[in-house]
C-alpha cells in the first residue's frame, strides 16, 4: 500500500518521470484530448498499477458500456481483473424505450440517479484510485454552466475527501470547450495526436514540479509508452577524465594523445572521405580496452557498415559478438526524437556504453520530423557527456573540396573537438587530408596530414608541410628558397 | 389507469399524452408519499375521478390534446377537484383559458422538480 505523502505511480515509467515520481495522492487530474489520443489507455494504466499495488480501484464509465471498455482494454494488453466498474453509460433500453419526456429537464431527472449510484459505489468500495471517463457527460446533467461547475467541483471533492486519487477525462471541442474543468482540477495532462506522432504534456500540477515540454507517446499492443524529453543531468556522473587513443599513433599525434572521455567530437567531411571509418577506429581501440561502444547509423545498413569495416581490418563482427560493439540501424522516421533519446539513454545507463556515435547528423535531423535538431542534439549530447560517454557526431558536408564548412545545422558549438576530412588533388589523384580545427581540453597539431584507408586499416601520413592550399581542393607545392 | 387508493395517501392523477411524462411523475410524486395514477385519455380520467372517493389533485399536461381538453377542465371544476395545467409553451391564450376553466396554476414545461413538489404539497394540503 502507498505510504502517506508518497506519490502514486501512473503505471507508465516515462510518465512517472514527467510527474517527478507520480501523482500526488488524493488530488484530481484532468486528462484532456480529442478522441483517440489515448486518454482511456492512460486511465487503464493508472488503475492497473493500483491493482498491482493491492489497492481498490474504480472505473466510472459514462460513455462506453463496461463490456466494451473491458474488451478494448484487453486488446491493449491490460488485465481488467481487480478493476471495479460503475457503468453509467446509456444502455440499449434507453434507445428502445426512448420516448422523449419534457415535463422536467433531463438534467434534473438523470442527475439524481447518477449521483446516488456513485455515492453508493464509493461507500461500498472505498477506492484509492478512481478513473472517470468522460466527466463531460456531467454537463448534460446540469441546467447551466454554473450548476455544472458547482456539481463537478463538489463531485471531485467528494471523491478526494473519500481518499481517492482521481483521473478524469474530458472531450472538448470548439463548440464545447473545457476551460471550466481546467480550473477545477489539481493537474492537467494534455494529449495530442499529430501526423508525426503523439505527444503528452503537463500544463498544471499543483503540489509538485514536473518535466516541462511535449513528450513523445506511443500506443502499442502492450499499452501506452511515454518517452520523456531528455534532460541533461545538472551534475556530472563520476568518471575518470582521461584521453582515449584512436589506436593509430599518427592520429594520436595530431590530437596530442587522442580525444578526451566525456567529450563530444564532430568528424566532418564530404561523402566517402572516411568519417565513419575514423569513428569506428576509436571504437576498435575501445574494444581492446574492454569498453563497449554503439553506432547509430541512419543512412547505411548494418550489413554494409560491417562488411566495409571488415574489409579494412576493423573486426566489427567479432566486436559485436563479444558485446563490445552494437550497430543499430535506425530508420529515420521510425522513432520520435524522445524515443531515440530513450534508446540511447538505455544503451548508456543499462549497457554501460562508453562511446556513442551518431552517423550522421543529417539522418538524425530527418528523424526529428521538422523539429529543431540543435536543441535535441544538445540535450542528447550533454546527457551523454555528463555521464562520461564519449560522443562522436558524424557530419557530412556537401562540398567535396574547397572551403571549411564544418556543419550545416549549426552544432559546432556543441563539439569539444572538431576533426575534419577533405579531398584534395595531387599528382592527378584524389587524396584525403585530415586535420583538427578545435580541441577544447588540449592542444593539437595545427597542420594537415594525408590519410589513407587501406586494407590494413587507417594510415595517417607525415604532415603535409610542403603543400599549401589543400582546403581549396587544388593545393600547390611550396617553393623552398635556399638561404 | 386505476390504482387502488390507500386511505392514508393523497391521490393525484397525472394526465399526459406522453406516457414517459406520466411515468416520471408517478415515480417522483410516489417517492414523496403520494398515490399517483397516470392516464392518457382525459375523458376516461374524468370518469375515473368521479368514481373515486377523493382525488386530491389532477396534473393536466395539455400538450397534444385538442380544444376538448378545456371541457375536461370544466368537468374537474364542477367536481371540485383542484388541477394544474402544464403547457408546452408560455402563451397568454392558454394561460387565460386555463385560469378561466378553474386551474389553480398554469405552468410552462419543463418544470423544476422542487418547485412542483412544493406546489403539489400546498395544493394537496389545501384540498384536505
Amino acid at each position: 500500500m502507498t505510504k502517506k505523502n508518497e506519490k502514486l505511480s501512473s503505471g507508465i515509467k516515462g510518465f512517472d518521470e514527467i510527474l517527478m515520481g507520480g501523482f500526488v495522492p488524493q488530488r484530481s487530474y484532468l486528462l484532456r484530448g480529442l478522441p483517440g489520443t489515448g486518454k482511456t489507455g492512460i486511465g487503464m494504466h493508472f488503475l492497473s498499477e493500483g491493482v498491482k499495488q493491492g489497492e481498490t480501484v474504480l472505473f466510472i464509465n459514462m460513455g462506453e458500456p463496461t463490456d466494451q471498455v473491458m474488451e478494448n482494454a484487453r486488446g491493449m494488453g491490460f488485465n481488467t481483473e481487480g478493476i471495479n466498474f460503475l457503468d453509467l453509460s446509456p444502455d440499449e433500453d434507453f434507445f428502445a424505450n426512448m420516448e422523449a419526456y419534457d415535463i422536467f429537464s433531463p438534467a434534473e431527472v438523470e442527475r439524481e440517479s447518477t449521483t446516488s449510484e456513485i455515492i453508493k459505489k464509493m461507500d461500498e468500495l472505498k477506492p484509492t484510485r478512481v478513473f472517470v471517463d468522460p466527466i463531460t457527460q456531467f454537463r448534460y446533467l446540469a441546467n447551466d454552466e454554473f450548476q455544472f461547475r458547482k456539481q463537478t467541483l463538489s463531485f471531485l471533492r467528494f471523491l478526494t475527501d473519500k481518499g481517492a486519487t482521481v483521473l478524469f477525462t474530458s472531450e472538448f471541442s470548439d463548440q464545447e470547450p473545457d476551460d471550466d474543468l481546467q480550473f477545477m482540477c489539481d493537474g492537467i495532462i494534455n494529449l495530442e495526436f499529430f501526423a508525426e506522432g503523439r505527444s503528452i504534456a503537463l500544463s498544471k500540477y499543483r503540489g509538485s514540479g514536473f518535466r516541462f515540454g511535449e513528450h513523445s507517446m506511443r500506443i502499442t499492443p502492450k499499452g501506452v509508452k511515454i518517452y520523456p524529453r531528455l534532460r541533461p543531468m545538472l551534475r556530472e556522473k563520476e568518471y575518470i577524465h582521461e584521453t582515449i587513443s584512436s589506436g593509430v599513433p599518427e592520429m594520436d599525434e595530431i590530437l596530442h594523445g587522442g580525444i578526451e572521455r566525456g567529450t563530444a567530437t564532430i568528424i566532418s567531411g564530404p561523402s566517402g572521405v572516411g568519417k565513419t571509418t575514423l569513428g569506428i577506429q576509436f571504437m576498435k581501440e575501445a574494444a581492446g580496452r574492454g569498453e563497449r561502444s554503439v553506432v547509430y547509423t541512419f543512412e547505411e545498413s548494418e550489413e554494409s557498415l560491417i562488411n566495409r569495416c571488415e574489409s579494412i581490418n576493423i573486426p566489427v563482427r567479432s566486436m559485436i559478438n563479444t558485446g563490445m560493439l552494437s550497430v543499430v540501424q535506425v530508420e529515420p522516421l521510425r522513432y520520435s526524437p524522445e524515443e531515440f533519446a530513450q534508446l540511447v539513454r538505455k544503451e548508456v545507463d543499462d549497457n554501460q556504453s562508453k562511446i556513442v556515435m551518431i552517423d550522421s547528423t543529417s539522418g538524425y535531423k530527418l528523424s526529428l520530423r521538422g523539429e529543431d535538431p540543435v536543441s535535441h542534439l544538445h540535450s542528447l549530447s550533454k546527457y551523454m557527456t555528463r555521464s562520461g560517454v564519449t560522443v562522436i557526431l558524424i557530419n557530412e558536408v556537401e562540398e567535396v573540396s574547397g572551403g571549411l564548412k564544418i556543419t550545416e545545422i549549426g552544432i559546432s558549438y556543441l563539439a569539444d573537438n572538431i576533426i575534419f576530412l577533405r579531398y584534395f588533388e595531387k599528382d592527378g589523384e584524389l587524396r584525403k587530408a585530415i586535420g583538427v580545427l578545435k580541441k577544447r581540453l588540449s592542444d593539437f597539431e595545427k597542420g594537415l596530414r594525408e590519410v589513407q584507408i587501406t586494407k590494413y586499416g587507417i594510415r595517417v601520413c607525415e604532415p603535409l608541410s610542403d603543400i599549401y592550399g589543400i582546403l581549396s581542393g587544388t593545393p600547390k607545392i611550396e617553393d623552398h628558397v635556399e638561404k | 389507469m386505476s390504482s387502488e387508493s390507500s386511505k392514508n395517501k393523497p391521490l393525484i392523477f397525472s394526465l399526459s399524452r406522453n406516457k414517459r411524462n406520466n411515468d416520471i411523475l408517478v415515480k417522483i410524486l410516489g417517492e414523496q408519499g403520494y398515490e399517483v395514477a397516470g392516464c392518457t385519455d382525459p375523458v376516461g380520467m374524468v370518469s375515473d375521478a368521479k368514481n373515486r372517493e377523493k382525488v386530491n389533485l389532477v396534473i393536466m399536461d395539455i400538450s397534444g390534446f385538442n380544444q376538448n381538453i378545456w371541457k375536461s377542465c370544466e368537468d374537474l371544476r364542477l367536481l371540485d377537484i383542484p388541477f394544474l395545467v402544464l403547457s408546452p409553451q408560455q402563451h397568454r391564450v392558454i394561460e387565460e383559458q386555463g385560469m378561466k376553466q378553474g386551474a389553480k396554476r398554469v405552468l410552462v414545461k419543463p418544470l423544476v422538480i422542487k418547485e412542483l413538489l412544493y406546489l403539489v404539497k400546498s395544493l394537496v394540503e389545501n384540498s384536505n
